[in-house]
């Protein structure tokens, strides 16, 4: 197993079919790291929190967070601001994965200091590609 | 002897032949007389310039063709002969005015004035007197007394809020002191004025009882600089919004005329609320629906991946031929015809999903308001579209364009929209030409963009500002949404578009832009 195996990628989506969607998408690109998903903001919150009081090291990368904006309970641009607020937690990278291309949501997503910005194309085709291109660039990521 | 006196009564007998007194008889601007104080006034004398006013000659009285009581209108009759009575009991000179009708039966206003004459034992010996025709004024008076009641009608129901006031000026031409001189019902009603009498004279923030009157140092500049002057003024305590102008009038006297646009801005209030409201609906549901359809392509996308797998595993296998030919026919035709549809309206509903966030997106920006060089502009139009249009051999006319205010990029796209649409419609039998001109209009700017296209049936002309209106589905590739961004556009720069068209010939676009800066609403 090398080194980047072990960094856990967080998937915060709330809907099934999209969630479905991702982690194959991500696991065709033959990305072999551990996925968890969780279905809403708060969840993930509460998990990287627990993470943090238990020690783990979590500012040197051992997370991937993939979030998605339109969630029930805590939305995905609230935990990514909470992320970027917390010393334990704010070099972790985020991504967002969303519906959406409003440039003002986009905007804000990065000034709240998201690391990339992907928009969920409906061609799947692209969606696929995006993956991949995810998926790769999550493979070169090493601590 | 009475008898006698009451027939020598002429002015003959009387010895008064002096040519002079008939001068100045006949150019008095009336006629005198001297008649008996009987019902009929039989006249002794009557001057002939009685015919200019009565129509009758001196004679026709003098001989008894007609009498002076039938040219009164019976109404008057009455109170001449008591009106008399009174005078010559005390007397006294009698003055009246009364009404005649003339020979040619004309009604005419006439003045009189006489008195009685006795001799020198009081007997009374006959009338005297002088009539004089006031028909002119008594209609210029009547007009007047009409007028002013119209006036005073208008004045005292009409539904605008007048207030007449009036000032005076010191040494140094400040404004002093400010009197209510007249007001109005409706004035009355919206500051709840009681007592009107006690209102005259007071200063006008008494009689309105607020605490303030909004825009006072407005009015006060308007009186010291001698302008009218219009505004809308918010009074808050007692929750009423009037729009109100200032009118100077002559002799330091000043009107104010409102009217109360209270419930006006209250659903104004409303509309832009509901209007924000649909805005938002349009961009939930149009973003919302994008997430079903990432699943839907998403997993129509794998099940064809699927299908894929299973013609591989089916390849080598050894099987009946008849499932063999059912099984190619499902996985070869079937299943990709009926994803091949199910692609296509993924990509269509997509599509105009993004239309939909698109026109919503266009309502909830906030503009960037400033000047905008309109030549500048449309050269930047047309260079976008220069390939096309030189392709297909087009000819642009620009002339005359005046500047507007506006946010650049979105008349950029609302001009953009046009161009394109006269290019996508234009009539391949001719060249395409396109004028786009412009001229100044009171605080507005008013643009005109003419094609020599197929143009617009009639009966499409209203449609066209519609989302996914299309006046044919096939002929041109398009979203159909050009024209409502266009029209939001336009609204959201407080203009107006509006289109004429006629077919074969080409369509002319009428944008209005305003001349001036602006707030967004």
């Amino acid at each position: 197993m090398d080194d980047n195996n072990e960094i856990v990628i967080l998937i915060a989506e709330d809907d099934d079919g999209h969630a479905e969607l991702i982690v194959e998408g991500l696991r065709d690109t033959g990305l072999k790291n551990k996925i968890i998903r969780f279905d809403n903001g708060q969840d993930i919150w509460d998990y990287l929190v627990e993470a943090c009081k238990e020690g783990i090291p979590v500012n040197n990368k051992e997370f991937i967070v993939m979030l998605d904006i339109n969630m029930p309970r805590v939305d995905g641009t609230e935990v990514l601001r909470r992320i970027k607020n917390q010393k334990c937690m704010k070099n972790i990278p985020v991504i967002m994965l969303t519906t959406t291309d409003d440039p003002r949501e986009i905007e804000k997503c990065y000034q709240f200091g998201c690391n990339v910005y992907i928009t969920k194309p409906v061609e799947f085709i692209k969606f696929a590609e995006t993956l991949q291109k995810l998926g790769f660039f999550l493979q070169i990521i090493k601590v | 002897m009475k008898q006698n006196l009451t027939r020598d009564f002429s002015i003959k007998n009387l010895g008064e032949t002096d040519q002079q007194l008939s001068r100045l008889i006949a150019n008095l601007p009336g006629f005198v007389y001297r008649c008996a104080n009987d019902k009929d006034w039989t006249m002794y004398y009557i001057s002939d310039v009685c015919e200019k006013i009565t129509g009758y000659k001196a004679e026709d009285f003098l001989n008894k063709k007609i009498t002076f009581k039938d040219i009164i209108l019976p109404e008057f009759r009455e109170t001449l002969y008591d009106g008399w009575e009174v005078v010559l009991q005390d007397n006294q000179s009698f003055e009246h005015e009364f009404k005649i009708i003339t020979a040619s039966g004309e009604i005419r206003w006439v003045w009189e004035q006489g008195v009685g004459v006795f001799d020198d034992d009081g007997n009374l010996l006959f009338l005297e007197g002088f009539i004089r025709d006031i028909t002119e004024r008594k209609n210029a008076q009547e007009a007047l007394a009409v007028s002013e009641n119209k006036f005073r009608t208008l004045f005292k129901e009409m539904s605008e809020l007048v207030l007449f006031c009036s000032y005076e000026k010191d040494g140094e031409g400040n404004i002093a002191e400010v009197k209510v001189l007249d007001f109005n019902d409706a004035f009355s009603r919206v500051f709840r004025v009681i007592n009107y009498e006690e209102a005259i004279g007071r200063a006008p923030l008494e009689v309105m009882r607020v605490d303030r009157i909004p825009q006072c140092d407005e009015v006060i500049q308007s009186l010291k600089e001698g302008r009218n002057c219009s505004f809308v003024a918010d009074f808050e305590s007692i929750e009423k919004k009037l729009k109100v102008t200032l009118v100077l009038l002559q002799g330091g006297v000043f009107a104010i005329i409102a009217t109360d646009i209270t419930e006006l801005m209250h659903y104004n209030h409303v509309l832009v609320e509901k209007n924000k409201e649909l805005e938002n609906y349009v961009y939930v549901t149009s973003h919302d629906l994008r997430s079903p359809l990432v699943n839907i392509q998403g997993f129509s996308t794998r099940l064809k991946r699927h299908t894929d797998q299973i013609a591989e595993l089916t390849a080598g296998c050894e099987m009946d031929q008849v499932i063999n030919e059912s099984l190619t026919e499902i996985i070869n035709r079937k299943i990709p015809h009926t994803l091949d549809y199910i692609f296509n309206s993924v990509g269509k509903m997509e599509k105009m999903l993004n239309s939909l966030l698109q026109i919503s997106r266009t309502g909830r920006v906030v503009m960037n308001i400033q000047e905008v060089n309109m030549h500048v502009l449309i050269s930047k139009v047309i260079h976008t579209v220069e390939y096309q249009l030189q392709e297909i051999g087009a000819i642009v006319e620009v002339e005359n364009l005046p500047d507007c205010y506006g946010d650049e990029s979105m008349l950029n796209q609302l001009f953009s929209n046009i161009v394109t649409n006269a290019i996508k419609y234009r009539d391949e039998q001719r060249p395409l030409k396109i004028s786009i001109s412009g001229i100044n209009r009171y605080k507005k700017v008013l643009y005109r963009i003419m094609d020599n296209g197929i143009g617009i049936p009639k009966e499409h002309l209203e449609k066209i500002w519609y989302v996914f209106y299309r006046v044919d589905n096939k002929s041109v590739q398009g979203d159909g949404i050009g024209l409502s961004l266009v029209k939001r556009i336009v609204e959201k720069h407080q203009g107006k578009i509006w289109v004429e068209s006629t077919e074969r010939y080409g369509t002319t676009f009428f944008i209005e832009l305003p001349a001036d800066s602006f707030t967004e609403n």
